[in-house]
């Protein structure tokens, strides 16, 4: 008995330890992005695309990055892989993968970087294959490029990979023109896989292909993510595909990360006024017909945005303070503010952070003329 | 109920010829748009939208079959009758960027929009004024001068909307007037959409690709698939009761922002099964096209 409970002990202390190791793993994040922020160098001055956002992707998970066009979440994919070119220059910050500065890479680090730990399929990927190359021949040449695989490996794998995502291996031998557009699509994918990497980005990958061959192309790319066990970034401006395939989102809104959490939390108790106006403007089969609230005006133009919060000239809870200096990122309580008080909660709020001062305003004096409503100027509610 | 259609199509084909092979665009629709009626077309890509839009606008004459306009040939309208036509049915496009004439002012593009009406100089001026406003754009003066790149993607929809209805037209038909817009600007556009028509009691042809978007504009809905309409019917009957496979198989790829339904819905879509060739009600009989499947509600057979 008593060696029996020794190696009982033994095994438990064994366990707990592997486990301590797992939960290692798992809580450090795969990649951090700190304090980015990207500018575009124009005639009129500097367009900050990207300013100060930080956020982390974990192992296995799908972080969707949402928001509207020039609100700056295709600059954030293309910082990641370092693809951001002239006049855009990545500022300051830094981008940790794997607990490297990937800013510091040189460019043969680059090189081994781009493709085998970090891959992006890009926006309108239906047009990103070269029209008078084999598709096969351009799956081994990402793979010859990127890795010291020999031509005959690369092409075995390039077989294998158009299996994975369900096309037949004799188009291998086609021209891009040759295959029909979610094929195209699905081609991408395996590209993007070649190489089996940590971290997938996927920008936009279901714009411009109807319905119904979105949802297909939707259901390969998540089912292979979890097949892999991959990390991926998707970046979209449609609320209902980041709904179906993200397990966590950051919200972007000209340039900042305006609200970050799990999907639940976004959808069902969105913390900043934007976020909530935002799924609250989308129709849907579900609902009623009752009138959608819409958002006045328009997102700012990123070479003059609006001074503090950048929401604020369209924010129907503008207060005095909004107007003088952007808020931070904090974490979300689970007392709501008034204005913006969900019609459910999600129970566990932890990992959910807003930057708007109506949580500021809860613990504040309410004499306090910071937090009195801005009277909306004219000049600036320009109705878009 | 036939005194009251404003453009109707009868049997209309629109064949298109590349290299040697006869494609159709459509293929033997009827579609009708009655008075004070809003009705949305919705199909995928290449279903015919389009195509069934510029036929009944009178852009494109169809290969065969006809369009009347309160009963008259389109196609063969003349003169007063012509002008009586295009002066009560207006488009709105998909894109506002190419919409609009880029070396005309704003004033310009209302003032074509009253080209074919008979007021005054003065009214007319204060129409293209009250026009601007009903859209949103206050104070008029501050965009009557501007040129359309000085404007941004929603308020050259905006305008190319106050262009439309300015003339008071019996029918407005919408090409995808909102998948160009950011998406916290579509429900607003919507609504100034659905405003001025109920204010002007237009009727209203309504093309999209999103079943949301169409079932929030609309009372009647069309589905199109392959130059055929499959299923027409009160926007109740075709979303709750869909029959045709295709209707369903579009009901079952529209997501939803809602994590848990939109994660299912992934989870669930089929395909092959969705496709499947569902027994509907009455199509045994050989010859049949389309059975009434409810009072107003239409499926087409096989």
């Amino acid at each position: 008995m008593g060696s029996a409970s020794r190696w009982q002990k033994l095994f438990i202390c064994f366990c707990g330890l592997k486990l301590a190791l797992a939960r290692e793993e798992i809580d450090k994040p795969l990649l951090s992005v700190r304090n980015l922020r990207v500018a575009f160098k124009t005639k009129k001055g500097a367009a900050y695309a990207v300013d100060d956002v930080s956020f982390d992707v974990y192992k296995g998970e799908v972080f969707g990055i949402a928001g509207e066009s020039g609100s700056g979440k295709s600059t954030i994919g293309l910082s990641i892989l370092r693809l951001i070119e002239e006049p855009g220059k990545i500022e300051s910050g830094q981008i940790i993968f794997d607990g490297k500065n990937i800013l510091d890479f040189d460019e043969q680090q680059l090189r081994d970087y781009r493709w085998r730990d970090v891959s992006m399929i890009f926006q309108g990927a239906m047009n990103a294959f070269n029209p008078v190359m084999r598709i096969g021949e351009q799956l081994v040449d990402v793979m010859l490029a990127h890795s010291n695989i020999s031509e005959d490996d690369a092409y075995k794998r390039a077989t294998e990979l158009l299996e994975l995502v369900g096309i037949d291996k004799v188009f291998i031998n086609r021209y891009p023109f040759e295959l029909s557009g979610g094929m195209k699509q699905r081609a991408m994918i395996a590209m993007s896989l070649a190489l089996n990497p940590k971290l997938l980005i996927a920008d936009e990958p279901t714009t411009s292909i109807d319905v119904i061959r979105q949802v297909e192309v939707l259901r390969l790319l998540k089912g292979l993510q979890t097949k892999l066990g991959l990390s991926m970034i998707y970046i979209t401006h449609d609320l209902s595909i980041m709904a179906a395939v993200a397990d966590r989102i950051g919200i972007m809104y000209a340039g900042k990360l305006i609200e970050q959490g799990t999907v639940e939390q976004i959808y069902v108790s969105p913390a900043h006024p934007y976020t909530r106006l935002l799924v609250e403007s989308i129709p849907t089969l579900e609902g009623t017909q009752e009138r959608l609230k819409g958002i006045p005006g328009q997102p700012p133009n990123p070479l003059s945005y609006p001074s503090g919060c950048r929401f604020h000239p369209r924010c129907p809870y503008a207060m005095n303070v909004c107007a003088l200096r952007h808020p931070d990122l904090k974490p979300v309580g689970t007392k709501y503010p008034n204005e913006i008080t969900p019609k459910r909660f999600v129970p566990s709020q932890l990992g959910h952070y807003a930057a708007c001062y109506l949580w500021d305003k809860m613990d504040a004096d309410p004499q306090d003329p910071k937090f009195t409503p801005l009277k909306p100027l004219k000049e600036e509610v320009n109705l878009g | 109920m036939i005194a009251s259609s404003l453009v109707q199509a009868q049997n209309v084909t629109v064949k298109f010829r590349a290299r040697n092979v006869e494609l159709y665009a459509l293929k033997q629709v009827d579609f009708e748009i009655r008075k004070g009626e809003t009705v949305s077309l919705v199909g995928a890509s290449g279903s015919g939208k389009t195509t069934l839009a510029k036929v009944l606008l009178g852009f494109l004459k169809p290969s065969e079959g006809t369009v009347l306009y309160k009963g008259k040939d389109v196609y063969g309208l003349k003169g007063k009758d012509l002008i009586e036509f295009r002066k009560n049915v207006q488009p709105i496009f998909q894109d506002p960027y190419y919409s609009l004439n880029p070396v005309r002012k704003i004033r310009h593009a209302l003032e074509m929009g009253l080209f074919l009406s008979d007021l005054s100089k003065q009214e007319k001026e204060q129409a293209i004024r009250d026009s601007l406003k009903a859209v949103g754009l206050t104070p008029p003066e501050d965009f009557l001068d501007k040129y359309p790149h000085q404007l941004s993607g929603g308020q050259r929809q905006r305008v190319a909307i106050a262009r439309a209805f300015i003339g008071k037209p019996e029918v407005i038909i919408a090409d995808e007037p909102v998948s160009m817009l950011d998406v916290s600007m579509r429900a607003e556009i919507l609504n100034l959409l659905l405003d001025e028509m109920k204010a002007m009691n237009t009727a209203f042809m309504f093309i999209t690709h999103d079943l949301a978007v169409a079932k929030y504009v609309s009372k009647k809905i069309a589905v199109i698939n392959v130059g055929e309409i499959v299923e027409m019917g009160s926007v109740d009957d075709v979303l709750g009761h869909p029959y045709h496979p295709y209707t369903k198989l579009l009901l079952g790829s529209v997501l939803t922002p809602d994590p848990n339904m939109a994660k299912s819905k992934l989870d669930s879509f089929q395909k092959e099964s969705m496709l499947a060739p569902a027994q509907i009600p009455g199509c045994e009989k050989a010859g049949i096209k389309y059975i009434e499947v409810s009072e107003g509600h239409f499926v087409k057979c096989s």
